[in-house]
């Protein structure tokens, strides 16, 4: 899975707007994207969109992966925490996390 | 193997050939300008009237320009060789809605979409060819929050199909369960609600994918061998019917 995610992600420096990508999960699919927000030269936001029936521990698991998707994919960034909050926080020290909760996916 | 087997076989090998694709992301675009606003929802909010709001490109008639690319899975071979790699394309969208938005946990917002299309077209037509991709669907749904958002739409594996694809340089197997979302950000202004109960106007920045089982289709050199080969098929088998027709009867 996370190789599967590293071949579809472009390049984090490169874009201020990446393409969405998605993880497979039971009960539904996880999808996520970056952003580079103007407003913050060399700060990153990562978004996630989770099924809203994944629950609490589900959606800390998409978390870990991603979380180790950054770290695989920018082995320079090999702080990024663990501990990454359920909705939102930092994840390293110019990138943060925050997570929508999708109502319902037909 | 004898011949009246064998082509039988050839025949199951060749369109097995032809089913045999795995969902995967087989397309993305992204922004051309990363400043540019790609997507434009505009909401007529009339007092006292139903809902009429639409989720189109910035321009519907020419297009706005993106990169457009292929997956590097996909492998295009002699005249559509140009295809592999990003490629310059005008992208349209249009879209709409009836429906109201639906307020979502941290601050998000769902506005479903009812129906509607994409179209990326080549700038620079590839053997005479220019549709890259067109996307028909119907039941999307477009989630916002401040100033990001995600638009996706989801088919089922059961063959209900809420999306289809079709193009001048894929063919698709249309039992995959297939999907496409849009990420969003800058939408100006922040996403809202309006009086009539659907998402405020707002222009947003985009970029996309599709998700799909999708295979290049066979180059004209390669079509021309086909032809070939089923004309020799055929001949053959013409010029066998004399020993294939007892073996026939008496299988019969």
């Amino acid at each position: 899975m996370l190789e599967a995610t590293g071949q579809a992600a472009p390049g984090l420096e490169a874009c201020q707007l990446s393409t969405p990508h998605r993880l497979d999960f039971s009960p539904g699919p996880l999808w996520f994207f970056w952003l580079r927000p103007k407003a913050r030269p060399g700060g990153f936001k990562l978004l996630l969109f989770a099924h809203l029936g994944a629950g609490q521990k589900t959606v800390r698991f998409c978390h870990q992966i991603v979380t180790q998707f950054l770290a695989i994919r920018f082995p320079n960034r090999h702080q990024v925490a663990a501990d990454a909050p359920q909705t939102g926080g930092k994840i390293a020290g110019n990138m943060d996390i925050e997570t929508l909760f999708l109502p319902s996916l037909k | 193997m004898k011949l009246h087997l064998a082509l039988p076989v050839w025949a199951f090998a060749f369109l097995a050939t032809g089913l045999s694709a795995q969902t995967m992301t087989f397309a993305q675009f992204t922004q051309v300008q990363p400043s540019k606003k790609l997507l434009v929802f505009d909401n007529d909010e009339k007092a006292h009237r139903s809902i009429a709001a639409t989720l189109d490109t910035a321009s519907v008639s020419a297009g706005v320009d993106v990169d457009f690319s292929f997956s590097s899975n996909l492998v295009f071979t002699g005249a559509l060789a140009a295809l592999n790699g990003p490629q310059k394309a005008d992208f349209i969208m249009q879209s709409k809605t009836d429906d109201e938005a639906s307020h979502g946990s941290h601050h998000s917002r769902r506005q479903p979409i009812d129906s509607g299309f994409m179209e990326f077209k080549l700038e620079t037509p590839v053997d005479g060819k220019d549709l890259l991709l067109k996307v028909t669907f119907s039941e999307a749904s477009l989630f916002v929050s401040k100033s990001t958002g995600l638009e996706l739409a989801v088919g089922t594996p059961l063959g209900e199909s809420k999306i289809t694809y079709s193009s001048d340089f894929l063919d698709f197997n249309t039992l995959s369960p297939d999907s496409w979302a849009i990420s969003l950000s800058d939408i100006d202004p922040g996403s809202s609600i309006g009086a009539d109960g659907a998402l405020k106007d707002f222009s947003a920045s985009a970029s996309g994918i599709f998700l799909g089982a999708a295979t290049p289709i066979p180059e004209p050199a390669s079509s021309g061998r086909i032809v070939a080969l089923i004309s020799f098929a055929v001949v053959l088998c013409w010029k066998l019917r004399a020993r294939l027709l007892p073996a026939w009867k008496l299988a019969n």
